[in-house]
């Protein structure tokens, strides 16, 4: 019993983390039709600023994660204003084409600076935990939970009250009554792909700080989020609350079931039974 | 006001506009007439930058606005609520009217809000309700008053009353004359020729992609052709 709770607890606290990264995932595919299968190479990629920062400056990665997250931002919006706006509205395969070569380049680039070795994050609360009723609640994972809420609120009135959030909102729903408005599409999208940028980033630093990761963890990160964004429903500010959860609870069950070593069985299972059963709304826009 | 110079445009490689010459004046009604795949529609999003003219050119105001960019096209004063209305059926009432207003930065937005709900109650008391799920006619009230949210100095207004009860289209109808009265400018697109025809102050009749006509309203009215063609009399 006991057991189960805790296996309930950690899958609870792994959804924080796949939640934040479906946050940045969903909202591309969501406002634009994006997959971007570049995601969890982005991810990886701040997890070793965050190495650097700490190593440079001395900067814990939780206190880095503001500038982090503006790092992110700027690059995001450069990559979708001068690369992905180019082929955003042609075919949807074009655009995994392009996702497709950025996460190949962004992977080698990895690879020729920080070497195809395994890192972690040496902070001093890594793999401590907080005791609660008996159960472990790892630090890294609770804040990752509590983070993943907060940036679902923050996103949520963001969208829902302000200004650019409105015009998010307005070009998702449809890109020609968007331009009719006066908006400027291309800067509403590069918005939104710094947005989303900044968050998988976030999502990037609590990965890192919770697993040990190479230039190669961005695959599975990428799989992760897709999943986690079909559970959830794409664009909308709490599907990766409640898809990240879903997907954190089978995965830890399953890696009890089915043994540590195929902890990614259920995110492929579910990955591939998706697959199967809607080919076609995969594809397409959902929700 | 506007002065359109012998536009043409069309879709790949087929044409659709020729040579299309249309003047409107401060202040004016005119309406644009012709039947279905006459070329209206494709006219009225040309004027706003969402299709690209051929050649010719369009001065809005003394600025030459043929091929702009949409965003700058509307930043001069002009708007349009296009056929079918394009609202974004997801977003409550009041955020499409606020997304009407997106490119204004000033005070009197929310000034604006309490006019259009002041023409249309209806809108007032749906305003947090999504905006898919109003009648026909209270969608075209909110693409009309989201449009209005732009404060436009001319205002394209493309089949409006498409699909609608007669009652609404005649409240809609004479809105326009009461917005024109309030100072904007107005072109007209309607499937009904005698209605727009008498709100109007001048008329041009679209053909096949080619002006074939123009004048007063009451003189295309009386033109013999345009009854038989028209109004079936
Ligand atoms: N997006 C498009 N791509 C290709 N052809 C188009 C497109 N839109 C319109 N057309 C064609 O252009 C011609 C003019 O269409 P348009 O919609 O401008 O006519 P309209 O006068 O507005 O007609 P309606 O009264 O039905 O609204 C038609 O032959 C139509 O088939
Ligand atoms: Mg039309």
């Amino acid at each position: 019993m006991h057991l189960w709770l805790q296996v309930l607890v950690n899958g609870i606290l792994q959804g924080g983390i796949l939640g934040i990264s479906a946050l940045a995932f969903s909202l591309q595919w969501g406002v634009m039709n994006l997959i971007n299968l570049a995601h969890g190479s982005f991810q990886v990629l701040a997890a070793y600023l965050a190495v650097l920062i700490l190593q440079h400056l001395g900067l814990d990665p939780l206190l880095a994660v503001p500038l982090i997250f503006l790092v992110f931002f700027a690059w995001g919006y450069l990559v979708q204003f001068f690369l992905i706006n180019r082929v955003i509205t042609s075919n949807l395969f074009m655009t995994l084409l392009l996702t497709f070569g950025m996460d190949f380049v962004l992977a080698n680039l990895m690879i020729l600076f920080f070497t195809a070795d395994f890192k972690s994050i040496n902070t001093p609360y890594a793999n401590s935990s907080w005791q609660w009723f008996g159960l472990q609640f790892p630090i890294v994972r609770t804040l990752a939970l509590l983070f993943l809420i907060v940036l679902s609120v923050l996103l949520w009135l963001f969208l829902e009250y302000s200004r650019p959030g409105r015009a998010i909102r307005a070009t998702s729903m449809g890109m020609e009554p968007a331009r009719l408005m006066g908006l400027k599409i291309p800067h509403v999208y590069a918005l939104t792909f710094a947005l989303s940028s900044g968050l998988a980033a976030i999502g990037g630093v609590f990965f890192g700080l919770s697993n040990a990761f190479s230039p190669a963890s961005g695959g599975p990160l990428t799989v992760g989020a897709f999943v986690v964004t079909i559970l959830g429903g794409a664009g909308t500010s709490w599907g990766p609350l409640a898809g990240g959860l879903i997907l954190g609870v089978l995965d830890a069950v399953g890696s009890v079931v089915f043994g540590p070593t195929y902890v990614n069985v259920i995110t492929f299972g579910l990955l591939l039974i998706i697959l199967v059963l809607r080919p076609n709304g995969v594809l397409g826009r959902a929700g | 006001m506007l002065a359109i110079n012998n536009l043409s445009t069309g879709y790949g490689d087929t044409q659709v506009l020729w040579d299309i010459s249309l003047e409107i004046n401060e202040g004016e009604i005119v309406a644009l007439i012709g039947v279905n795949g006459a070329g209206k529609t494709t006219l009225l999003k040309t004027l706003m930058g969402l299709n690209t003219p051929w050649s010719g050119n369009v001065r809005f105001r003394g600025q030459e606005i043929g091929g702009k960019d949409t965003y700058y096209i509307v930043k001069q004063g002009l708007n349009m609520t296009p056929q079918g209305r394009w609202l974004f059926a997801g977003m409550s009432v009041e955020d499409n009217l606020l997304t009407g207003a997106y490119l204004r930065r000033d005070k009197e937005i929310k000034q604006d809000l309490a006019r259009i709900y002041g023409f249309f109650p209806r809108l007032g008391e749906r305003r947090h309700q999504t905006a898919g799920t109003l009648s026909g006619g209270e969608q075209q009230m909110c693409a009309l008053g989201r449009s209005l949210m732009s404060r436009p100095a001319l205002l394209l207004l493309d089949e409006m009353s498409l699909g609608l009860a007669p009652i609404v289209v005649d409240m809609l109808l004479d809105l326009v004359s009461e917005i024109r009265r309030q100072g904007t400018t107005i072109l007209l697109v309607e499937q009904d020729v005698e209605e727009a025809l008498r709100r109007a102050d001048r008329g041009y009749v679209l053909e096949g992609g080619r002006i074939v006509m123009s004048g007063t309203s009451a003189g295309l009215l009386s033109d013999e052709k345009l009854r038989v063609a028209y109004l079936g009399l």
